[in-house]
């Protein structure tokens, strides 16, 4: 991990096979500012 | 005749719907500007990809309208300017959907298209008039060079040739202008213009510029129709450069030289310049604009190095004084333009991992806000963001040394070989000379990872937010 502690991490070539794709957690018509507004918003004014 | 007078009724009605409709759409004028290869020919073709194919797998959560469901429909109208080229939204569309998608053909000058885009209003007082309304956007695509001539209004043919003898003196320029720094040198200024020799060197000086632009990556090109001159091309108006040995002539005989000799017809050229390029661009177009997107390509110069990058940050710094309308501002008293929203956008976030894309703004930043304590931004509302018109990557993880660390795979725009990459984080401010001295940036260039149907979305990051900064509130 030295090189990804540097100030500027430098570039890290991996193989292929070893890539995870990252899982959309929410559908993107979801958001959380709507979100938050609807449970929070009005203890808030 | 109770029939014919039902018809009548009801074609009248038809009338005044049709008439009270076009007195209630809106138009906006959005501006495109960039300077050359920060993407711009990608961020409109996407652009009128997402709108004209809302519905087809679009994600466009972020752009209000679509999101509350009162967006209807968009499609391509004619564009309002007949001699003004249009924009070839479908060889930008065949580029990314052809069996080995690549990037479009860059476009070169001033392009035009209309979009007319039908919803339903929801709060604003159209509601009250009309189920549906349409907003008229007219896309303007123009070269951000044009802008970097903006404070040649200001200057006489003398200052700008001093400032950009100067600039031509200071390395990397200088390596590669020194010879023709030498031959202008030797022009002896009073003497008779030979208008081969003239040519010749602006042909040179000219050859220049796309140096300095394309293999040194240079950002400050002036006059910035040398290259991209479109339909001015071989006109003498193009053909000046400025002379470099200003300390060494008779300032007296220089005011009184004729517009036959060498100086003279060079400093009659650079003014005509000004006049009918410069100014007449800022007088037809640039009052017209309502919005702008002004595109950065951050990446490139950082992999190109400091000068490079400076370099950029003087010209976002000239391309600034355009939306600078405070009391002094040139563009004020000359022309009073109108833009009320301006947008500065990373582009290329999808070349660097999810959580880059903070610092890349933060670059962004100071690149754009470090002259706003001189400029007036009153009337005009800003905002910086990092998208990726067209995304060519994915983003995932990877193990490396016990952990996992974001990483992107995607094609490597000169080979098109798949790979899975961590490509090196972004500086959340320009780094100092030490670190240039000991290491480098090397971001990947990337190109189109699958081909997209004629019909369908182009994956992005942030289109929406973009849309719904620079049109969201014409569709309330």
């Amino acid at each position: 991990m030295n090189e990804l502690d540097e100030k500027y991490k430098q570039q890290i070539l991996f193989e292929n096979n070893n890539f995870i794709a990252k899982k959309t957690c929410l559908p993107s018509n979801i958001r959380m500012e709507q979100v938050m507004q609807f449970l929070l918003g009005d203890k808030m004014k | 005749m109770a029939l014919i007078d039902k018809k009548k009724l009801s074609k009248l009605k038809q009338k005044a719907n049709d008439l009270l409709n076009r007195s209630l759409d809106q138009h906006v004028t959005l501006a495109v500007t960039g300077l050359s290869r920060s993407g711009k020919t990608a961020f409109i073709t996407s652009l009128v990809n997402q709108l004209v194919n809302e519905g087809n797998n679009s994600q466009l959560g972020f752009f209000n309208v679509v999101h509350q469901g009162r967006f209807i429909a968009a499609k391509r109208v004619p564009q309002k300017h007949l001699h003004i080229g249009r924009f070839e939204y479908d060889r930008g569309m065949s580029a990314f959907s052809q069996g080995e998608p690549t990037w479009p053909e860059p476009t070169h000058g001033i392009s035009e298209m209309r979009l007319a885009i039908r919803y339903q209003p929801k709060e604003s007082l159209l509601k009250y008039a009309t189920d549906t309304a349409t907003l008229y956007v007219d896309i303007t695509d123009y070269p951000g060079e044009w802008l970097l001539d903006l404070p040649m209004l200001n200057q006489t043919f003398e200052q700008w040739s001093k400032q950009t003898a100067q600039l031509l003196a200071t390395q990397p320029r200088f390596k590669s202008a020194e010879t023709f720094i030498e031959k202008v040198n030797k022009i002896d200024p009073f003497a008779k213009v030979d208008e081969q020799i003239l040519a010749d060197l602006s042909r040179e000086y000219t050859q220049l510029l796309l140096h300095f632009r394309h293999e040194l990556g240079m950002s400050v090109i002036q006059p910035g129709r040398f290259i991209l001159p479109g339909e001015l091309e071989d006109a003498p108006i193009l053909q000046f450069f400025p002379f470099t040995n200003f300390e060494d002539i008779d300032k007296n005989a220089y005011q009184n030289a004729s517009d036959d000799c060498f100086i003279g017809m060079l400093r009659a050229r650079f003014i005509e310049y000004k006049e009918r390029v410069v100014k007449a661009f800022y007088k037809e177009h640039f009052v017209n604009f309502d919005r702008q997107i002004v595109l950065a390509d951050c990446l490139t110069p950082l992999n190109n190095g400091p000068e490079s990058f400076a370099d950029l940050k003087m010209a976002m710094t000239m391309i600034m004084q355009s939306f600078s309308y405070g009391q002094s501002s040139l563009l004020t008293r000359l022309f009073a333009p109108k833009i009320d929203k301006l947008l500065f956008a990373a582009t290329k976030a999808d070349h660097v991992t999810p959580e880059q894309h903070k610092n890349l703004v933060r670059l962004l930043d100071q690149l754009v806000y470090q002259t706003q304590h001189q400029l007036n931004y009153d009337v005009i509302q800003m905002k910086t963001l990092a998208l990726a018109s067209v995304k060519t990557t994915q983003s995932g993880k990877s193990r490396y040394q016990g952990q996992d660390i974001p990483v992107l795979r995607g094609k490597r725009a000169e080979n098109s070989e798949l790979i899975t990459v961590f490509p090196g984080a972004v500086p959340s401010k320009l780094p100092e000379q030490e670190f240039w001295e000991k290491e480098t940036f090397n971001y990947i260039s990337f190109s189109p990872f699958e081909p997209v149907g004629q019909h369908e979305c182009l994956p992005h990051l942030r289109m929406d937010q973009v849309m719904q900064f620079l049109l969201g509130d014409k569709m309330k």
